[in-house]
């Protein structure tokens, strides 16, 4: 990834990304068969971990396909066979045109605040400052080497960015920084499992 | 790919799912539009961690340390407790889902009135 072309072609992937994952999620909203939106569902999950990828989040990517499109979206499939209530299928209830309207009232104002907002942009701020000042830093450099010019430490093979090493500095930050909502997130987890076990056990069963 | 076409997206996936999750009637359709909320919200979350800069690293050279590399994933972390909660979050609602219908045969919100005074 160097240069305009690196970065077309990450435009592009990013486009296509997008379009499958927003299609896939109004199928999942469209469809009666609530099967076939199961799968749908999947789709759009795994279209989202490529977005991660994109975004230089790769140990998330990973989270997503794990959790997400690995054990979520199969637990889904489970209660829908469990549940077999076709009949019910993906209907609407009778209050869909007000759920349509707040909806997309929430979502025009959400894309309205992200372009009217001025974000402090890495990558603006990278192509406004001088890039000989770059030269200097040894230790990282800021950018991920797709848009700036890379000092001479980087600019060969390995590259040596903010976004270089996530996985290790995710990793570093959950056992010193973030240890308390690490652990709150494990009993969060152990509950959730107890409770559905709980509620699942049939009445008058022997333990 | 810039910041305000990643956050478009985000918020079009998320107006898909607060859609869904209002309008529909199956309790299993609507834990799937939760679902496509939560990944709405990621999708931001790690945009934001991509794009803008931590705070105290707007000075030049930009030169950066440990500390703001550190900083700079904060986005990337929020977005890995999220999926933890979502995952218990969805293990617990289809727990619900399925103990209403061996109860009452439906997974129909508009049918779950036991708390309807």
């Amino acid at each position: 990834m160097s240069g305009v072309e690196g970065s077309t072609l990450t435009d592009v992937a990013f486009w296509v990304v997008s379009i499958l994952a927003i299609g896939a999620a109004v199928m999942v909203v469209t469809l009666r068969d609530i099967f076939r939106a199961a799968l749908f569902l999947a789709l759009s999950l795994l279209a989202v971990a490529g977005m991660f990828v994109l975004l230089r989040a790769e140990f998330i990517a990973v989270v997503q396909v794990l959790v997400y499109v690995g054990a979520i979206s199969i637990l889904i499939v489970f209660a829908i066979v469990l549940v077999r209530d076709i009949p019910g299928g993906g209907r609407e209830n009778h209050l869909y045109i007000p759920a349509a309207t707040i909806a997309a009232l929430v979502a025009a104002m959400a894309i309205f605040v992200a372009f009217k907002t001025d974000f402090t942009d890495l990558d603006r701020l990278e192509a406004d400052n001088d890039l000989v000042a770059y030269a200097m830093t040894e230790t990282y450099n800021l950018g991920d080497g797709s848009e700036v010019v890379l000092p001479e430490t980087t600019r060969g093979g390995t590259e040596e960015g903010v976004f270089s090493n996530t996985t290790g500095t995710i990793g570093g930050l959950f056992i010193r920084d973030f240890v308390l909502p690490f652990e709150a997130v494990s009993v969060l987890l152990l509950a959730a499992m107890i409770a559905s076990l709980a509620l699942l056990r049939q009445r008058g069963q022997a333990s | 790919m810039t910041l305000e076409n990643v956050l478009l997206v985000s918020a079009i996936l998320f107006g898909i799912g607060l859609y869904g999750a209002l309008a529909k009637r199956n309790a299993i359709m609507v834990l799937m539009s939760i679902e496509i909320m939560f990944n709405a919200v990621n999708v931001a979350a790690i945009a934001f961690s991509r794009f803008t800069v931590p705070a105290g690293l707007t000075e030049t050279p930009l030169t950066v340390t440990q500390e703001a590399v550190q900083r700079a994933v904060t986005g990337q972390m929020l977005s890995v407790f999220v999926i933890s909660a979502a995952a218990a979050e969805v293990a617990l609602g289809l727990a619900l889902v399925i103990v209403v219908y061996r109860r009452r045969h439906s997974v129909e919100i508009t049918d779950m009135t036991l708390m309807k005074g």
